[in-house]
């Protein structure tokens, strides 16, 4: 816990524990919280086309689309709404 | 009963208000989307700058933003945020995510944030990765009053009139991200790059050197060593994480009450910090010459789930409110050296005190205690001392209540007090020396140890009138809810 940096950090994270973490973090949801499979490919394809969407990311709000888009009563924040 | 004393006979040193500083960096969502959205977005914005987010600080009464970095201060050469924006240098970074950084927020635009929120600026100079002439260059681009190369670029840019800039940094952390420096090697470089930094005109440069990092305290003395004469203040950077490995800090809004006490035993540590450094700074520059700056802390959780890693957003409970009333109370009691302090970051990043989201805007319980906390802002720190106890678990052990008091110039005492306890209330017995309380108005930002605010749910942690105080014959009597900070007023 001495030296430490934001630099220093970002460069140890994994990419693929990063990706094991989405997936556990979407598949610890409830099934009450969960966005049905058919809803959930729609929200994904309307971040894929928006130009705030990069790496997986929405720049706007800073989360993966991928976990914000599995949760029901989630929303776009853009401005207009595309979903 | 606690006894409370305050003796109002005793005027001690100023609090600079710069004490109540902030920091904003090129950094997740801090200076994109939640300072700055361009002159065309739908968000309300005011030469880009999101009007709901500067009419809330400006509340809190800001009194000096630090930019652009951090990190990236060592970083940021300076020449690619001017000019035209559609010609500015664009860099995607495609390590974390595709953090996009287009420029479009450079000197000019922080200098009309700064306008905006009517606060100081407060620029960090890159000395880890850029040159002498570099640094030469954009000070005298800000405040270069008359004809010189850089006076006429920044009059290209559309601003004739020269910047006011009081607070200049040279370098950040340059012991890690800012080159990985010895403290010998970089007092030698400070010493080298602010020979370049020249006050023009009118406007006086107050030299700030990168100071150390928690406790290292071999940085300060060798610093303050060779080259105390050449600055005005050393900066401090000290982060309070819950957990014991950068891997697990712990979650933001799930933790237990181990984990609540760890939290504000760690933050406590500020106070060891800031006396230990001070006395160095003090053995250097009896005068009192040097300030101390404490210009990143804060708390550092791990990330919301869901969100980039790289980003460092996190949610901010009552637990965040006690560290920021405590580092206050920290803060003022040491104003004698403390000169500035910026908390880590102002929006979206580490301990915000505003969370945005599109459209949306919330106050975290942070930004509620910085609004508590503005009367102290330029007043005069009153001697003060409460009887406390020892509470928590095991090592972990904190004093139960905390607090620092001051005088403003309408002679209105100013009394900020913290309960550190997760379930027990007390009863307070203050006295009042050498002062008749007449009038009392008290306000306090109280709730479970995990509450906080979101989108959905933007008061469910705010302050609230207190009207409990009484007024006695020496003093004041209340008793103080357990998890609380408290603000009080007496005339």
């Amino acid at each position: 816990m001495d030296i430490n940096c934001r630099t220093c950090m970002f460069s140890k994270i994994e990419k693929e524990k990063l990706q094991k973490n989405i997936e556990e973090y979407i598949d610890c949801l409830s099934p009450e919280e969960k966005t049905g499979e058919r809803l959930y490919k729609e929200r994904l394809e309307l971040c894929f086309e928006c130009s705030s969407f990069f790496n997986g990311l929405c720049r706007i709000c800073g989360c993966f689309v991928f976990t914000r888009a599995a949760k029901l009563r989630s929303y776009c924040p853009g401005i207009p709404k595309k979903w | 009963m606690a006894k409370f004393i305050i003796n109002t006979l005793n005027k001690k040193s100023k609090i600079s208000k710069e004490i109540y500083g902030h920091f904003s960096e090129h950094l997740g969502r801090c200076i994109y989307e939640g300072l700055y959205v361009g002159d065309d977005s739908p968000i309300p914005n005011t030469n880009g700058m999101r009007n709901d987010v500067v009419e809330a600080l400006k509340k809190i009464r800001i009194p000096v933003l630090r930019w652009p970095g951090g990190c990236f201060a060592d970083e940021y050469h300076w020449m690619d945020g001017i000019g035209p924006k559609e010609k500015r240098k664009r860099m995607i970074n495609t390590h974390w995510g595709g953090v996009v950084e287009d420029n479009s927020f450079g000197t000019n635009e922080f200098m009309e944030l700064c306008r905006q929120l009517e606060c100081e600026p407060y620029v960090n100079g890159n000395l880890g990765s850029g040159s002498v002439q570099e640094m030469q260059d954009w000070v005298e681009y800000m405040t270069f009053d008359g004809v010189s190369p850089m006076a006429e670029l920044r009059e290209k840019n559309g601003r004739k009139e020269p910047y006011k800039l009081k607070y200049f940094g040279i370098g950040n952390e340059n012991w890690g991200c800012g080159g990985n420096m010895r403290a010998e090697f970089y007092a030698d470089m400070y010493r080298r790059y602010q020979t370049y930094v020249r006050s023009f005109g009118d406007n006086k440069i107050y030299k700030i050197a990168c100071g150390p990092n928690g406790r290292d305290y071999n940085w300060t003395e060798t610093l303050v060593k060779m080259a105390g004469g050449f600055m005005d203040a050393l900066t401090l950077h000290y982060y309070t994480v819950t957990g014991s490995t950068w891997d697990n800090k712990g979650s933001a809004t799930k933790f237990t009450e181990d984990e609540w006490y760890t939290t504000l035993f760690k933050t406590l540590k500020m106070d060891e910090l800031v006396t230990k450094h001070s006395a160095i700074i003090k053995r250097y520059a009896p005068d009192n010459n040097i300030g101390l700056i404490v210009d990143e802390w804060g708390t550092w959780h791990d990330v919301e789930p869901g969100t980039n890693p790289g980003f460092l957003y996190q949610q901010n409970t009552m637990r965040d409110a006690l560290v920021t009333g405590i580092n206050f109370n920290i803060f003022n009691k040491h104003s004698d050296t403390v000169v500035m302090a910026n908390i880590a970051q102002t929006v979206n990043v580490l301990q915000a005190v505003v969370l945005t989201e599109g459209e949306k805007m919330v106050l975290t319980p942070t930004y509620h205690v910085f609004e508590m906390y503005k009367e102290h802002q330029d007043a005069q720190l009153l001697e003060s001392y409460i009887e406390t106890e020892l509470i928590g678990k095991d090592k972990n052990t904190v004093p139960n209540l905390h607090e620092s008091v001051s005088i403003d110039s309408a002679g209105k005492i100013h009394i900020t007090l913290c309960n550190l306890s997760a379930d027990s209330s007390y009863k307070i017995e203050t006295e009042l020396v050498g002062k008749k309380a007449e009038n009392v108005k008290a306000r306090i930002l109280t709730g479970k140890t995990s509450e906080y605010n979101t989108f959905d749910a933007p008061e469910a942690v705010k302050p609230k009138d207190f009207s409990n105080v009484s007024i006695s014959q020496k003093g004041l009597t209340f008793e103080i809810p357990p998890v609380s900070v408290i603000s009080i007023t007496v005339e």
